[in-house]
């Protein structure tokens, strides 16, 4: 696996405190990026490694709290670091809720900062693992025939294979015939494991 | 073609026929005859013997040099409208006597001969008159000519032309109605108590000079004491008058011998100033003086008043702008802090970092350099911020400056871009180049631009936020600078387009309704328009022009 250098983006329209938030950074050995308007940053494709946004909220054109909606819309979920020049609590709020890592009121201490994005980094890269592993696991389920699908939707309500041959119309040796290559492909060692992906997939049984 | 008499050779007029000529010599007075164009074609033989000059040089328009030059252009001007109008006239004027060089009074007549409705000849005598009329028609003239005079110095007032050119012209009006009288105008200090330079084109500088400021009394000179007493001093005698002691060494080095004073009152009777007229040897008033003095202090006054409720008027102006500035400045307030606060941030995150790499020793002094720097560059323009804005809130009188009015608008510019970049407005710029210098009071200028662009942006609440673009542009106007505040948003309706420049007019809820009214009363005191225009598209534009700062504007 190839080493991972993670990124800190920096987007405010002021250049003094880009600046500043650079330097800071680079002195704890961060890599950082600065763009002064919303929209610059948006244009950009996404980075590789694992990456955060600090935000000023209050600029010219797009704010800071409507980049955070481009982005969600554009599934490019990343954690962001808001930073405010005063704290207005209706915006915190909302800003939370939509999945800030941090609000920070300038002046802020570096230390404040410097923790955030480290935070913020790590949800980042337990994201990307989540991600990883979520289309891994979503390869394995489209490898399966039809009829597994089907086997592995009932399987995992808590089904016996009998009552499975019953639901489809068929005999029990078949959906066992059928059940042991599903468990194979999907590489489940228990029915518990098969619980949890179809979980996470969003499978649901067949209606009746 | 052939006139045996050689003496009249110079009047020979072949047009004119022999009995005409012998009638018009027998007149005693001048006759002359002219073609419908105006150019005089004959004199009789009087012309030539009171004005002494040939027919070459009398022929056609050449007869104007012997006229007074004051009443030359009274008679051209009636003799050309009688051209134009065909009608008759009649004006009295002077000529010039070849005999001894003295003007003449003589009432001089031109008549039209019609033929069929149209003009075949003009015909003209000039009747000397000089002997019945002549000294009171004089005296008659001069007493217009003060009049006048009178009537200019009182346009002048009316036009808001400055104190002391007004009273400078009244000055030289009444020295020209006496011989050898001196006048001066003294105003009253707002404390009451001293005397300041009004006018006085003709008294000795350093005279002037020396009494600018010095106090009133009871024995403080002819003015000082005048204004104290509020009643006419007559000094005769400069040099013997007690009420002189304090002023004497002064008065005589300035060649001065007699001082008459008489106070200035207002309508309401408090004392405005005084009004002297000095002589350089003593003399006492002869009673003839008394109508001059009558008219300078009455003018005087005026001048005097209308200054001062002037003076009131603009200082209230002022205080009135001021509180609306500040009222403004307070709806600024998040955004200038805001403004701040950014440089402010970066220097304490700045300051932190150069003290952690102080800390870990051995730190890397070109990146603390750096650091350093930029703290400093971000101090600065924290303090250009502030400053800024102290200029605004700062209480003082208008002071009319050359203004370059880009310059006026990127400062306005400067202080509401954070607001604007809060409200989600895009502040956009389109400044003419070469624009006129204007002359006028920087931060009041700011102001009505100030005005102008909030107003823009409370018009836009209710904008998508994407079209919420408020523009500031400056042109070239004629000699005018024309500056231009554009919004997007909801507009005026055309039947309310006046009212919003009406004094508590507000359509918002926390108006006080006083912003375009200030505005307006600004630009005009500037000598400029503001007005405004609808959109095309939505919202409305603001205008305002200010006249050129160097020469009167051609249009």
């Amino acid at each position: 696996m190839k080493e991972e250098k993670p990124i800190v983006i920096i987007v405010d329209d002021d250049s003094s405190m880009r600046t500043m938030i650079a330097r800071l950074l680079d002195s704890v050995g961060m890599k950082s990026i600065s763009f002064s308007a919303p929209e610059e940053f948006l244009h950009t494709s996404p980075p590789d490694d694992p990456a955060c946004v600090v935000l000023d909220v209050q600029m010219p054109g797009l704010s800071g709290l409507d980049l955070q909606r481009e982005l969600a819309k554009a599934e490019r979920r990343l954690p962001i670091i808001f930073m405010t020049g005063h704290g207005d609590i209706p915006m915190t709020v909302q800003a939370m809720k939509e999945g800030a890592v941090a609000f920070l009121t300038k002046p802020f201490r570096n230390q404040d900062l410097i923790d955030a994005v480290r935070q913020a980094l790590n949800l980042d890269r337990e994201a990307r693992q989540q991600r990883a592993l979520l289309a891994n696991l979503r390869k394995r389920y489209e490898s399966l025939t039809a009829r597994e699908r089907e086997v592995f939707a009932l399987v995992t309500t808590g089904l016996l294979n009998k009552q499975i041959a019953l639901k489809l119309g068929t005999t029990e040796r078949t959906v066992k015939a059928h059940r042991g290559v599903m468990v194979q492909k999907m590489e489940a060692e228990s029915v518990a494991d098969l619980v949890r992906m179809a979980d996470k997939l969003g499978v649901s049984p067949p209606q009746t | 073609m052939n006139h045996p008499a050689k003496a009249r050779e110079k009047t020979a007029v072949s047009a004119v026929e022999q009995p005409f000529r012998l009638l018009a010599d027998a007149i005693p007075e001048i006759v002359w005859t002219a073609n419908p164009l105006g150019e005089i074609q004959y004199f009789n033989a009087h012309w030539f013997d009171f004005t002494g000059k040939s027919f070459a040089e009398s022929r056609g328009w050449g007869w104007q040099s012997a006229l007074h030059p004051d009443d030359l252009q009274i008679w051209l001007g009636r003799w050309r409208r009688a051209l134009r109008t065909g009608e008759g006239c009649e004006v009295e004027y002077r000529l010039k006597h070849a005999s001894d060089g003295e003007y003449r009074w003589q009432l001089s007549r031109a008549s039209p001969w019609k033929e069929n409705g149209q003009i075949v000849s003009w015909f003209g005598t000039i009747t000397d008159i000089d002997l019945i009329v002549g000294r009171d028609l004089t005296e008659r003239k001069q007493e217009e000519a003060f009049r006048t005079g009178q009537s200019q110095v009182l346009e002048m007032i009316a036009r808001g032309e400055p104190l002391e050119m007004v009273l400078t012209s009244l000055m030289l009006l009444i020295e020209a109605q006496a011989e050898e009288m001196l006048c001066s105008v003294l105003l009253l200090s707002e404390d009451g108590a001293h005397v300041r330079h009004g006018a006085a084109p003709s008294l000795p500088a350093g005279y002037v000079k020396a009494v600018d400021g010095a106090p009133i009394g009871p024995k403080n000179g002819s003015c000082g004491t005048a204004m104290y007493l509020a009643k006419p001093v007559v000094v005769t005698d400069i040099l013997r008058d007690p009420l002189w002691e304090d002023y004497r060494g002064l008065a005589e080095a300035s060649g001065l011998g007699a001082c008459w004073s008489t106070p200035i009152l207002s309508g309401s009777g408090a004392v405005l100033g005084s009004f002297a007229m000095y002589y350089r040897h003593p003399q006492s008033p002869s009673g003839s003086e008394a109508k001059l003095t009558e008219v300078a202090i009455h003018i005087a006054g005026i001048a005097i008043e209308h200054q001062r409720w002037e003076d009131e008027l603009r200082r209230t102006q002022g205080q009135l702008a001021h509180l609306t500035r500040v009222t403004t400045m307070g709806e600024l307030t998040a955004s200038i802090a805001h403004e701040v606060n950014q440089p402010l941030g970066a220097i304490v995150g700045n300051a932190d970092i150069c003290l952690d790499w102080l800390a870990n020793g051995s730190p890397d002094l070109a990146k603390v350099a750096e650091a350093l720097e930029d703290i400093a560059r971000d101090g600065h323009r924290a303090s250009e911020v502030i400053s800024r804005i102290r200029s605004l809130a700062k209480k003082q009188l208008p002071q009319k400056t050359a203004l370059d009015i880009n310059e006026v608008a990127r400062e306005a510019h400067a202080l509401v871009n954070h607001e604007a970049n809060m409200r989600g407005v895009s502040l956009l710029t389109d400044f003419g180049t070469e624009l006129p210098v204007v002359s006028g009071d920087r931060i009041q200028l700011q102001q009505v631009l100030i005005n102008l662009l909030m107003n823009g942006m409370d018009a836009m609440a209710a904008t998508e936020r994407q079209q919420r673009r408020l523009t500031i542009s400056t042109a070239h106007d004629g000699g005018k600078a024309l500056v231009a505040v554009s919004d997007c948003g909801a507009g005026i309706e055309p039947q309310q387009a006046e009212q919003v420049f009406k004094a508590f007019h507000s359509t918002k809820s926390g108006g006080m309704g006083m912003g375009l009214a200030i505005s307006r009363s600004i630009i005009e005191a500037h000598g400029g328009r503001l007005w405004l225009e609808p959109n095309d598209g939505p919202g409305v534009t603001f205008k305002f022009t200010l006249p050129g700062n160097s020469s009167e504007a051609e249009p």
